[in-house]
């Protein structure tokens, strides 16, 4: 029969433990102690623990500057605590348990979360680096392609510095996980961010040409929102069975709640736009040559007929009400 | 020697009688009226058949527009009433729940007035009231001929409400390229003294003070145009609906000029490595400009635009009546197409209407966009119509064809219509479309 005497940080994690068998254990900042508490505020020879018959430990306080707490914060000179029970000597945490007590259940280890690790190595990682430089360096000359060299130069520079703000949302999610004693996976997150920008940046190409072929149909918007939205989650979902240790559903419906948040921001202006009239025209504007249209060509009498339609849809909106 | 003083003696009669009969007879030779008033006579005797128009709203009792209005007698019933702008007084005509009308005499008397007719095309209203303030004293009456040109014309008015004055100009005719008839008077017309009349020598009426264009430079609506209301008021009396008579009139108006504009033969113009039409009709005239000097920019540019300006004032917010048109040629060197076409899609796109609205005055754009073949050539076409809420069969309609090719040169053409029939917009469509062509 032992007992086990846990520290506890602020947020209630264990820092050290101390496995004692005999009936009485002191405690306090003076090193002939039995539990050295290197804590200011504790005195020297802070209390004393005493294990009573009933198998219950008793707390006495001995005389210290900053008194003993019970686990509801009530200062107590004597205090009787059961296996489990919790108190402070001044502002340190202790919680109390018996060795007979018993553990939780063990954690089976994340498959999912091993499997992303495996993106992680550093071959890789640099291949994807290498690919997200070239998507953007691929859209610089793209929109810029007519301006001089200055540019260029500006925008080799920028790079790294792109490259470095990359990096940010994986470090934080690292030191998050390292605070909560977990495994920081840094290399896996962002190889996990990079393939999402991928991702997001191969759908920036393919959107415009869908677009264009597709005349501009308005279902297209939601599309591009359900894709983005989806790359997000995705990447969300990545991220927290990387970092948190939550259950799965926990971890979706985390996730699910962010996106929500982040694609309502152009949702909710788009639901809004469409019931109040506008008085800009609305239309695809997206031009491309002409090898990169397979969609159908009217011909000028066709495309005259069909604009009937236009004025038939404009005057039935004449009697609508505004809002 | 007293020689010089008796020749002087004998002289000096003969001298003004000369001078008397000189004057006479000029006067009889050139046919000048009994009553040449000087400026300050003109001023003085008009002066109590002038008004201010007040647009008052009725919540807070507060005028929201002024104007001028004078008291015009009708040469055959002889009754009198007051004229003025239709910009003046178009709230009330529109919204007679949200506004009322009153005029302002020069004895500070206020006096409700009611609207019987309204040119809208012309800008013109004609105003009546029961008061003794309209119904007696001194009227003006319309001149019988047009003056001549450079003749001095006196426009009368309230700028700023600052009180009536009178502004001396001189007539130099109609303005050459506007649509609708105005006379182009060389004087300062201000805010406020829309309404009021501009007149002859004689106080007869030749023009309604309608618009300043700049320093000097001002537009009267003709007195014909004024006669022309008149006669339709004795024959029709007053109108009972507004807003139906003034879609008729838009109606009427507009198919005259898209008539006058599909009817004549376009003539094209090179234009890049294409054909655009040039001024289609007298009305409809063209600019343009280019970059083609930098030779530095990678993309060359040229752009020609062709309008017809003129806007019909419907209410402080919405206006009709322009055509508008215009063309860019796009020829880009030492670049991948992909990025010529970048270029050229913020060039040609973001395309708006020409006339002022609100959405309580049409409906919101319908859109489609289009690949069209014309001419053997693929070009995407967008067409965009919105309509009127209170006009039947008016449209403002937006069309914006841009070339698609493989090479690095493009040609976009665009135009605006305002206040169309959907059979006028339709057939400008194909006339416009065929006039359009390049290699």
């Amino acid at each position: 029969m032992a007992v086990v005497i846990e520290l506890l940080n602020r947020q209630g994690n264990v820092v050290a433990l101390h496995k004692f068998t005999q009936p009485q254990v002191s405690l306090g900042r003076s090193y002939d102690n039995d539990v050295i508490v290197a804590d200011p505020y504790v005195s020297p020879h802070h209390a004393e623990l005493t294990l009573q018959d009933d198998g219950r430990w008793l707390l006495r306080d001995l005389a210290s500057d900053n008194g003993s707490f019970d686990a509801k914060e009530q200062r107590s000179d004597v205090l009787t605590l059961s296996s489990g029970d919790s108190f402070f000597l001044a502002e340190q945490q202790f919680r109390i348990v018996d060795s007979s007590q018993a553990v939780a259940k063990t954690l089976p280890l994340d498959k999912a979360a091993a499997r992303l690790n495996r993106l992680g190595h550093p071959l890789q990682l640099i291949c994807w680096f290498v690919l997200v430089f070239c998507f953007d360096l691929a859209e610089h000359w793209f929109h810029n392609g007519a301006e001089d060299d200055l540019r260029w130069q500006q925008k080799l520079i920028q790079l790294p510095l792109y490259g470095l703000g990359l990096t940010i949302w994986p470090v934080l999610l690292m030191l998050w996980a390292r605070f909560n004693h977990r495994h920081g996976y840094f290399r896996a997150q962002l190889a996990l961010l990079l393939l999402v920008v991928l991702a997001n940046n191969g759908w920036q190409l393919l959107e415009p040409w869908l677009r264009f072929n597709l005349n501009g149909a308005s279902w297209l918007f939601w599309l591009d929102q359900a894709v983005v939205a989806i790359l997000l989650f995705g990447l969300l979902l990545g991220n927290f069975t990387l970092a948190l240790q939550q259950s799965k559903t926990r971890r979706m419906v985390l996730s699910a709640c962010l996106v929500l948040l982040f694609s309502g921001q152009s949702l909710v202006p788009r639901l809004w736009q469409d019931d109040s009239p506008r008085l800009a025209p609305v239309y695809d504007e997206t031009l491309l040559p002409l090898s990169y249209y397979i969609g159908p060509t009217h011909s000028n009498e066709q495309a005259i007929e069909h604009s009937k339609d236009l004025f038939k849809q404009a005057s039935e909106q004449r009697q609508d009400e505004v809002k | 020697m007293p020689t010089r003083p008796q020749k002087q003696a004998r002289w000096q009669p003969w001298l003004l009688q000369a001078c008397v009969c000189l004057l006479v007879l000029s006067a009889w030779l050139t046919g000048l009226p009994a009553r040449a008033d000087s400026a300050e006579q003109l001023f003085a005797r008009f002066e109590p058949a002038l008004l201010q128009v007040r647009v008052i709203e009725r919540a807070s009792t507060a005028k929201s527009a002024i104007g001028t209005g004078f008291v015009l007698q009708l040469p055959t019933s002889g009754e009198r009433l007051l004229v003025t702008n239709y910009h003046v007084v178009s709230e009330a005509v529109l919204f007679p729940e949200k506004y009322q009308l009153e005029a302002l005499s020069q004895q500070q008397q206020k006096v409700p007035v009611q609207v019987l007719a309204v040119d809208v095309i012309n800008d013109l209203a004609l105003l009546q009231s029961s008061d003794p303030a309209l119904t007696s004293g001194i009227s003006f009456q319309m001149a019988a001929q047009k003056p001549a040109q450079g003749a001095t014309i006196y426009s009368l008015g309230n700028p700023h409400d600052l009180g009536m004055i009178l502004v001396p100009g001189t007539y130099n005719g109609l303005q050459k390229y506007s649509y609708y008839p105005r006379i182009h008077f060389t004087g300062s017309i201000n805010s406020g003294m829309s309404g009021g009349p501009t007149v002859n020598a004689d106080g007869q009426v030749v023009g309604v003070n309608v618009a300043s264009g700049g320093n000097q430079l001002s537009f009267l609506v003709p007195g014909d145009s004024l006669s022309a209301l008149l006669q339709r008021y004795q024959q029709q009396g007053q109108t009972a609906n507004f807003r139906l008579d003034m879609q008729t009139q838009l109606q009427t108006s507009q198919r005259v000029m898209m008539d006058k504009i599909l009817a004549s033969d376009w003539q094209v113009k090179d234009f890049g490595n294409g054909k655009i039409p040039d001024e289609v009709t007298g009305f409809i005239r063209c600019w343009g400009e280019s970059n083609v000097e930098k030779t530095q920019d990678k993309i060359k540019k040229v752009m020609a635009f062709c309008s017809q300006d003129d806007l019909i004032y419907l209410s402080e917010r919405f206006s009709t009546g322009p055509v508008q048109m215009q063309f860019l040629w796009l020829q880009g060197h030492d670049m991948h197409p992909l990025q010529f076409f970048q270029q050229y899609e913020q060039e040609a796109s973001n395309v708006r209407p020409d006339n002022q609205a609100t959405k309580e005055d049409v409906t919101p754009f319908e859109c489609e966009q289009q690949v069209v073949e014309q001419q053997g050539r693929k070009s995407k076409v967008v067409y965009c119509v919105r309509a009127y809420r209170q006009f039947a069969d008016l449209y403002d309609v937006l069309y914006l064809a841009t070339s698609l090719g493989d090479g690095l040169e493009a040609v976009s053409s665009h135009y605006t219509l305002a206040g169309v029939s959907a059979d006028q917009a339709q057939a400008f469509r194909r006339k416009f479309s065929e006039a359009v062509s390049w290699q």
